[in-house]
């Protein structure tokens, strides 16, 4: 088991577990909208701008995942070039 | 040829097209996702490899950003000011679109910000009309590059945001003010409130510094998600000239149009934030 297969292994399965728990609060907050307006349909303009925002603030988190895992697969790529530097120079 | 001039995968498909090593200069985190190619980029690779001017090649390439968010500025004061020219009692198509959108983001600062907010309905608008046409133009066939999918433009972006809503807080809180409400002391300290509040201060320091962050970081990777979206999307069938990434098309927009939204929004609420809130007791 080396860093390259450290890296493929965790990096995706990182980005799925944060994308699962985006999913899950996501869940929730579209519950709790649809509740809103269910229970009183001429609030729904007052109910969309929190539960937008909310929404983002829900979602930056597996944004950030996100990014992590794009900075991951750029340390990998910076990792084969070295390797490869060592190896073949 | 044409068709490898489609799509720019690293540096293999410059390779491709004119068998130089080109040289990349790029961040970290775009390495080996695929981007679409845009003109100054291909601009600055003809510069590169063609004529034999790495560094006027690669100086081109550095500034796409910047030469992108000034065209798209450039083509928004157009728009408006076509607009603007005449002001007619019953609006052209125009300038009733004009309209409806201001008159929008106006009752929208309104109802968040109150009578007083009037002087940050031109700073909301703007913000969220121009990040909103910068992440569309990733869809525009081909200027295929989003500023926004730049860390540098959100940043600077958050970080005028950040100036803004601190700047606010010390106008309309005073200074001393200011320094209470980090430190979460009411009109009325109980004295446990005033030993806890050094830590109250720290706590929300992080707070504060954390919202900047969290607004490049999520503009950011949502518009950097969409064009390697697109990217991908076009490499599907573009051996056979069929643009497939009209099927993303709908996400692409929902995307930008909510990305734009909650900037502006967030913005609206921190300072909202900021101000003097003593109807809440």
């Amino acid at each position: 088991m080396d860093l390259n297969f450290g890296i493929g292994f965790a990096l995706p399965l990182a980005l799925g577990l944060a994308a699962m728990g985006g999913a899950f609060g996501l869940g929730k907050a579209v519950e709790a909208a649809m509740n809103a307006i269910g229970r009183q349909p001429e609030a729904s303009g007052r109910v969309f701008l929190p539960f937008v925002i909310g929404c983002a603030l829900i979602e930056a988190l597996t944004i950030y995942a996100l990014v992590a895992y794009f900075s991951g697969l750029g340390a990998i790529s910076a990792a084969i070039e070295a390797g490869k530097a060592v190896a073949g120079g | 040829m044409l068709l490898h001039y489609i799509v720019l995968q690293g540096g293999e498909a410059v390779e491709q097209v004119t068998g130089h090593a080109a040289e990349h200069a790029e961040s970290g985190a775009h390495e080996g996702m695929p981007h679409l190619i845009n003109i100054v980029t291909a601009i600055g690779n003809y510069i590169s490899n063609v004529l034999h001017n790495p560094a006027a090649g690669e100086t081109l390439n550095y500034w796409v950003n910047v030469i992108y968010s000034w065209l798209i500025m450039l083509i928004i004061l157009l728009f408006f000011a076509l607009a603007a020219r005449r002001r007619d009692r019953e609006p052209g198509r125009l300038q009733n679109f004009v309209e409806m959108l201001f008159g929008g983001l106006d009752s929208f600062v309104h109802d968040v910000l109150g009578p007083k907010g009037r002087t940050y309905v031109p700073l909301i608008g703007t913000l969220f009309i121009y990040i909103l046409v910068m992440n569309l133009a990733g869809m525009i066939p081909f200027i295929g590059h989003s500023p926004s999918s730049s860390l540098s433009i959100t940043l600077s972006l958050a970080i005028f945001v950040f100036i803004t809503v601190q700047l606010h807080g010390i106008r309309s809180l005073g200074p001393l003010g200011y320094l209470k409400h980090f430190a979460d002391i009411p009109e009325k300290p109980h004295p446990v409130q005033i030993i806890l509040s050094p830590l109250m201060f720290f706590l929300h320091v992080i707070g504060e510094l954390a919202k900047p962050v969290s607004l490049s970081l999520r503009l950011f990777g949502n518009i950097t998600g969409e064009d390697v979206l697109l990217a991908v999307f076009v490499m599907l069938l573009a051996g056979y000239l069929i643009p497939t990434q009209i099927v993303v098309y709908p996400i692409v927009i929902l995307g930008s149009f909510i990305q734009a939204l909650v900037f502006a929004m967030l913005t609206t609420v921190y300072i909202l934030l900021m101000s003097p809130h003593e109807e809440e007791h």
